[in-house]
């Protein structure tokens, strides 16, 4: 008996190849089926994937060469309109979707440190922190990784008993959005809803978890009471986008400027049979009224700057800030 | 779990399953090389095969009619697939089995093991930024047969043995990200990842055969230098096919080591 079990061991072990050898249309049915069974946005963005496959698989052939299935694979994924979907392979990344397309973005953290700070404070990592006229505070984050600081910022600015808090998220293009309900607790007095996090339960469109909200409970040791406001173009994506959907609507916060860039895709990689590599949204964040943040967070007071204002040296936008 | 291992050390430690003549005791150390087959489809759909060093030691408390032994072993595996991934695979496994003698030769038993499997692609791309390990983790139950024989007035022990799962306890990621089902409810989530160990321990699926399956063969050679140590190879099959939640993972390994046992 132990013979047989033996037997039937290595026959099993070894019936399972290696899949690298597949065709191009191979590639691209399996490319199609991990998207189809693992992306989250196929009905909020009302893209027809069924579609998008009649209409690039036809493309494939046997002549097909790598090159050739890697950019229709890269139409394929920009056709879901989604900067976080990636495709790669050795020695190149796909495109990925200009979310920034169709929007003026004119922000340059020199013209506010030249022509509106009076009293430069500190800078660690992507944190910069100063003084402006009237008392009024302003701290930078140009990148949602390195700001632990963030937190002794508020304790500084109240310490020195500013007028208002001016956060500047223009541009910053996102990165590790998991302390954002801690970083808030300076800002909330009882434990308050942020949003609402879902994603992927299973290969169908519609399996997602039931929304689960995520809260912020108060900092026992400090409360933020000055008025805050949040400065936000449509290059504030991903994490950024997140912390503008968690910090809109709490007391004393106004969000000034564009939408943001969106991004509420948290993505998933995988890689394919023949060594390519790709990742999709495979969950969603849901502002505090239950909309998805992946098209981007409006502001309450909708400004831009243009090329002139910031070549002139101002920041129309900035200014709304300080006198909002 | 901590109740399955109190009943394994009392098992281990009741004087009167061993009483009779003949018991003995053995603690064995063993050193080996592992050849490992791993597809993980949380991670990718190639299969991923590398050489690894494998360490185990092993108890083994047995009489005329019964034997029981407890096993650990552990092996870190990298392995890369010559292109974009490489992955690095930590195995922790556990094991304990109870058998009793049946006719000569021939003992009948089961098995209770712990086995997990964690994959962590270490490449540099920032594409599993977001799912950066792919976890499975077993408790299984099922059947063991083993055959024993010795040569030469007791000098050489051949031993084979088999066993199968047939009901496990599998934790499993949910599809999305790899956070445990049971994390993912209003009031436990947390998007620190903090408080992640009591809802990943319950987050798992009884599953039978269709869903999780471990297969695993050893075939052993042992030669006693003395009454009291004798050094022997092992050889070790292990196949493990698990998938409650719509993504599978497989790993077979084909393991030989060289150890030593001490026996009193």
């Amino acid at each position: 008996m132990i013979y047989i079990f033996i037997t039937l061991a290595f026959t099993i072990s070894c019936s399972q190849n290696i899949d690298n050898d597949n065709s191009p249309s191979e590639i691209y049915e399996e490319f199609w089926t991990w998207v189809d069974q693992n992306y989250i946005y196929f009905d909020l963005k009302e893209v027809d994937w069924e579609e998008v496959k009649i209409k690039n698989a036809a493309l494939i052939n046997e002549n097909t060469t790598e090159d050739d299935l890697f950019q229709i694979m890269e139409s394929s994924l920009l056709e879901l309109r989604d900067g976080h979907n990636r495709l790669q392979r050795k020695g190149q990344s796909a495109r990925n979707h200009n979310f920034k397309e169709g929007y003026e973005i004119h922000f340059d953290l020199d013209v506010i440190k030249q022509e509106y700070v009076v009293d430069s404070l500190g800078a660690d990592g992507y944190l910069y922190w100063a003084m402006l006229e009237d008392e009024v505070g302003y701290v930078n984050l140009s990148d949602f990784n390195r700001y632990r600081a963030f937190r002794s910022v508020f304790e500084q600015m109240h310490a020195r008993s500013v007028s208002k808090l001016i956060i500047d998220m223009r541009s910053n293009g996102g990165g590790d959005s998991n302390a954002v309900p801690e970083l808030l607790s300076v800002l909330v007095k009882e434990k308050t809803a942020l949003g609402a996090y879902t994603e992927k339960s299973g290969p169908e469109h519609n399996d997602v978890t039931t929304p689960i909200r995520i809260f912020s409970e108060p900092d026992p040791d400090f409360y933020f009471d000055i008025p805050v406001v949040v400065l936000i173009d449509r290059g504030s994506y991903s994490a950024t986008s997140y912390f503008a959907a968690m910090i809109k609507g709490l007391d004393n916060v106004t969000l000034i400027g564009q939408v943001t860039g969106g991004g509420g895709g948290g993505n998933s990689g995988f890689q394919f049979s023949n060594g390519w590599l790709i990742a999709v949204s495979v969950s969603d964040f849901y502002d505090k009224n239950g909309v998805s943040i992946e098209a981007g967070v409006e502001p309450d007071i909708y400004i831009e700057n243009t090329k002139e204002d910031i070549d002139n040296g101002v920041d129309k936008m900035l200014e709304t800030a300080i006198n909002y | 779990m901590k109740f399955t291992y109190i009943i394994i050390i009392l098992l281990l430690i009741n004087p009167s399953l061993y009483s009779q003549e003949n018991s003995s005791n053995e603690l064995s150390i063993q050193v080996g090389l592992s050849s490992s087959s791993i597809k993980d489809l949380r991670l990718s759909n190639r299969k991923f095969r590398s050489w690894s060093p494998k360490y185990a030691i092993g108890y083994v408390k047995s009489n005329d009619n019964r034997i029981s032994s407890f096993r650990m072993q552990f092996s870190k595996i990298n392995s890369s697939d010559g292109g974009l991934l490489s992955l690095m695979t930590i195995r922790p496994e556990i094991y304990y089995s109870y058998e009793r003698k049946v006719k000569d030769g021939i003992w009948l038993g089961g098995f209770f093991d712990n086995n997990t499997l964690l994959n962590f692609p270490t490449n540099t791309s920032s594409v599993f930024n977001s799912n950066p390990i792919s976890y499975t983790i077993a408790q299984s139950i099922g059947p063991r047969v083993s055959y024993l024989k010795s040569l030469d007035n007791n000098k050489i022990n051949l031993r084979t043995s088999a066993q199968v799962s047939l009901l496990s306890y599998v934790v499993q990621p949910a599809f999305g990200h790899p956070y445990p089902s049971q994390f993912l409810e209003e009031g436990k989530f947390n998007p620190t990842r903090e408080g992640m160990a009591w809802p990943l321990t319950k987050s798992g699926k009884i599953a039978t055969v269709n869903k999780f399956n471990s297969f695993r063969v050893e075939l052993g050679f042992f030669y006693h230098i003395n009454n009291s140590l004798k050094i022997g190879v092992d050889y070790n099959l292990n196949i493990q096919y698990a998938n409650t939640r719509g993504k599978s993972t497989y790993i077979s390994n084909h393991d030989i080591f060289l150890g030593a046992t001490y026996i009193h």
